[in-house]
């Protein structure tokens, strides 16, 4: 009787999650290579214009989620210690950005940025530089951009692995005879390495797949995955193309998510949480 | 109030057998304790009895009745849960009166039953707090109130005092009793404390591996267990192995590593002459005594605990095992320090090793 | 004392990162109200010009705005009812392969929402005559449903469910402790999850920019399109009406449920 409740409750959302969305995916994926075959996915790994994309949106990712993690990573233990008013005004700082829209935060970075932005503006004004600087409508404006959108992910992940490590297994380090570097790097630094792991994988693959910021930051001429997809179907018109760089960006994203799941298995076990794995 | 019946109640979960032929009766407003330790199925007959497990085998019977068909929240049995269970979102008025709003009540009537009860528990001024604003104290009362305010036909504690700290689990243990005598409830309780159980209950039951040990008043069971185990988890502290001899009056010598300890007859009868017998003793029954006499063993002190109104005190070379004696005097007595043990007779419980 | 120098390293890049995240929302608002059409510091003057705009009808902003809260709105609305069902059945009830059905409830969350646009397109494509609304719609409902699953099985986690069966031992019946007991206590979580999902559904660009039609286009690709022909601080205006909107939002949300609900 319980069986069958658990399968009536979770029915509805079956349905339409294989309707919908399997259903979909796996028909046009199968239609693509029965129409065209494997050429579009060979066409993607031959040629140099697609892989410098790849390596584009792959770079793009890793320097954003490296410099999110570096900053992330103080800003979270300061707030998951910090007893006073302070850590209810950063989180409403950090969520605030986080539910406004992707197109309004870039935006802003344009006014910032931009030729006649208030950078230039200031850096003029100051005549520390000759002529403005091109900053906007480069890979550095979308890394930027990047991380402004995606920092407070990490740092809500960071947060809550750090909340969790009870403070008293920092005194019990420094007891035992432990510097403040030793207790990070011994005791603080692995225990919160669940949270650091999913915050990464979270900024790394909403950064691969995302397609604002690059869109708005970047220019015409710059190219990320997901950008690639939208202009091979609105401006080349060549629906191979976009099939194969949607599903190929698919694949990286399950493989790092498989890679990370597998590799870090064993240590979440031993930690006995699991709840981030 | 009911009579409750258990009859051969069964739960296996696959191979593992939780509760294993049950049979119980309990009479109307009786106590019951069930005692065990952890995974001994104390647990599973509760859940059993209030409608949250369906038992493999066997029939629970409330006034004479089969409740197999009826469902949980057609039962009327009041259960008190380990953990309390409040309802977080609700207040103390609104966790009472859950119960009685679902009975369709009128609202007056609702509120008067629930003032009522919450006077018993003695938590008149608080229903308007929530659950979190309460002390551990004052929550237990209020998952006690709301058990017992919907007049249950019989009531489930769920090891009602574990959660407390000595002193508020004894001014509990009077106020549980209390209650329970004012509305002659029919009550199961489940603990894994004897001194809970015998304190609280009109009759004990010992549970291990899903079947029942012994039942008894709470004085059998904690002066009289029926085997080592039953004795051991009843807290007697010292377990002497020997070899039982015959009759001689009314009693029968027990050769212990060589030493001779009396036990009566009456403890040991049906154990024929040569058996391997274990002898059990409680603490505060062992003394120390200045002259030799039957029953008496030199030893050496080997470790002293204080625990205020009693020392408890570890003997070595009496006999192969150590012997605990509690001692009340004043004097310290030392590590080290030469004794001489007297475990009286009357007090030694006898177990043919199996 | 040694000890008080790694707070202070933290505090200064707590603080940085801070004004990090908050300055460009800073220069948006102040922007929003300047008079002159490109952005100048120390503004020039104090202008409402640009928040007429937003009402005009020739940027269709309203209309943007109409329709992206309307498929807002009810995939939110719909997801609440499939998402808080799936994920009561992997949490009250234990069985072989559900954390399998967990991981299906969220895949969409793994899947670029480009991609899966892109398939949606071509299906559309090969059916004909959907409506613009309908074929965002689809693709709106099925992205935002991992948010609703995921923060309502946090909270499920944690749930004492001997509440149940307290509630049980009181009378009530399976609805009524579903409706007494199970939701309110899981409340939070599933307004966190709603509010998430809806916000996702609202500011959604890849999908809808690649589904809509001329005649159904949400705000955020109304803002897109005007950003490519006009640069003016008109974007300003109507970026701080909806940096507003968020910020109403989280207020309520840390009234009614608490920042924490955001925490994992």
């Amino acid at each position: 009787m319980r069986k069958k409740q658990a399968f009536l409750l979770a029915l509805p959302a079956v349905l339409a999650l294989t309707v919908f969305f399997l259903a979909p995916m796996l028909y046009i994926l199968i239609k693509t290579l029965a129409t065209n075959g494997l050429s579009d996915f060979v066409r993607f790994f031959t040629d140099p214009f697609y892989l410098d994309i790849l390596w584009t949106t792959v770079r793009v990712s890793l320097v954003s989620t490296l410099v999110s993690l570096l900053l992330g990573y103080p800003t979270a233990y300061y707030m998951a210690r910090t007893q006073s008013r302070m850590k209810k005004v950063m989180m409403v700082i950090i969520l605030f950005p986080f539910l406004v829209s992707a197109v309004v935060r870039s935006y802003g970075w344009m006014v910032i940025l931009g030729k006649n932005g208030l950078l230039n503006q200031f850096l003029l004004g100051l005549g520390l530089v000759q002529k403005p600087l091109s900053i906007l409508n480069t890979e550095t404006a979308v890394i930027i951009g990047m991380i402004h959108l995606l920092i407070p992910y990490m740092i809500l992940s960071l947060v809550g692995v750090l909340q969790s490590i009870d403070p008293n297994v920092e005194y019990a380090a420094y007891s035992l005879g432990a510097n403040p570097m030793e207790t990070f790097c011994k005791v603080i630094f692995p225990l919160s390495l669940p949270g650091i792991i999913s915050g990464c994988v979270m900024v790394f693959t909403m950064s691969m797949t995302s397609y604002v910021t690059p869109k708005l930051l970047g220019g015409s001429k710059f190219r990320m995955m997901a950008t690639m997809v939208v202009q091979e179907i609105n401006v080349s018109f060549d629906w191979g193309a976009a099939s194969a760089i949607s599903y190929i960006l698919l694949a990286v994203i399950l493989l790092i998510q498989v890679l990370v799941v597998l590799s870090t298995a064993g240590y979440m076990k031993r930690l006995g949480g699991g709840k981030n794995a | 109030m009911a009579t409750l019946e258990l009859i051969g109640l069964t739960k296996r979960f696959g191979n593992f057998t939780a509760v294993d032929n049950m049979n119980l009766k309990a009479a109307d407003g009786e106590m019951i304790a069930l005692l065990g330790g952890s995974g001994c199925g104390k647990t599973t007959t509760l859940r059993m009895i209030a409608g949250f497990a369906e038992p493999t085998e066997g029939s629970i019977l409330v006034d004479g009745a089969d409740v197999a068909k009826i469902p949980p929240y057609k039962r009327n049995i009041g259960i008190f849960f380990q953990n309390y269970a409040l309802f977080p979102h609700m207040t103390v008025f609104e966790n009472v009166a859950f119960g009685l709003k679902l009975q369709k009540l009128k609202k007056p009537e609702i509120a008067q039953r629930v003032a009522e009860i919450l006077a018993l528990v003695k938590l008149t001024g608080l229903d308007k707090r929530y659950p979190r604003e309460l002390s551990g104290g004052q929550q237990q009362r209020v998952a006690l109130a709301r058990a017992l305010v919907t007049r249950p036909h019989i009531l489930l504690l769920d090891e009602p005092l574990s959660n407390l700290d000595a002193k508020l689990r004894i001014e509990m243990q009077v106020e549980i009793k209390r209650i329970q005598k004012e509305l002659g409830i029919t009550t199961i309780i489940v603990t894994h404390d004897h001194e809970e159980a015998v304190s609280l209950a009109d009759r004990v039951i010992v549970m291990h591996e899903g079947k029942i040990q012994q039942i008894g008043s709470p004085n059998e069971i904690f002066e009289r267990p029926c085997s080592a185990f039953v004795a051991d988890f009843m807290g007697f502290s010292t377990f002497i192995q020997g070899t039982i001899g015959p009759q001689e009056g009314e009693k029968r010598p027990v050769s212990c590593s060589g030493k001779l300890l009396y036990v009566p007859s009456a403890a040991a009868e049906g154990i024929e002459a040569g058996s391997p017998v274990t002898l059990a003793v409680r603490s505060e029954n062992i003394q120390l005594v200045a002259e030799e006499g039957e029953n008496t063993l030199p030893g050496t002190i080997s470790a002293v605990t204080y625990k205020g109104t009693t020392t408890r005190l570890e003997v070595t070379g009496c006999v192969a095992e150590t012997v605990c004696p509690a001692v009340n005097e004043y004097t310290q007595r030392q590590l080290g320090e030469t004794v001489l043990v007297h475990i009286p007779a009357q007090r030694i419980c006898v177990y043919k090793n199996v | 004392m040694r000890e008080k120098r790694v707070n202070i390293f933290c505090t200064i890049v707590a603080i940085l990162v801070m004004l990090f995240l908050i300055a460009p929302l800073v220069v948006i608002v102040i922007a929003s109200f300047t008079p002159t059409a490109v952005v100048v510091f120390p503004p020039k003057g104090f202008s409402l010009k640009w928040y007429e705009n937003i009402f005009s009808s020739s940027t269709h902003f309203m209309e943007g705005l109409a329709n992206s809260l309307k498929i807002g709105l009810l995939a939110t609305a719909l997801d609440i009812l499939l998402g808080v069902t799936a994920a009561l059945s992997v949490c009250r009830h234990d069985f072989k392969g559900k954390n399998v059905l967990l991981n299906y409830f969220t895949s969409p969350m793994y899947v670029p929402s480009v991609a899966f646009a892109f398939v949606l397109l071509q299906v559309y494509s090969q059916i004909g005559g959907i409506p613009g609304a309908v074929r965002i719609f689809i693709g709106h409902f099925i992205i935002i449903l991992p948010y609703i699953v995921r923060n309502t099985v946090s909270v499920l986690h944690v749930f004492n469910w001997t509440l149940e069966d307290a509630a049980t031992s009181l009378g009530a019946n399976p609805v009524q402790v579903f409706f007494k007991i199970t939701i309110p206590v899981a409340k939070p979580g599933i307004l966190a999850g709603a509010l998430l999902a809806f916000l996702y559904s609202f500011d959604e660009v890849a999908l809808s920019s690649l589904l809509s039609t001329p005649k159904f286009i949400t705000l955020p690709i109304r803002i897109m399109n005007y950003m490519e022909l006009t640069f003016d601080p008109t974007l300003a205006a109507i970026s701080t009406f909806l940096i507003a909107g968020s910020l109403v939002l989280i207020l309520l949300m840390d009234k009614f449920v608490g920042l924490d609900m955001f925490v994992k």
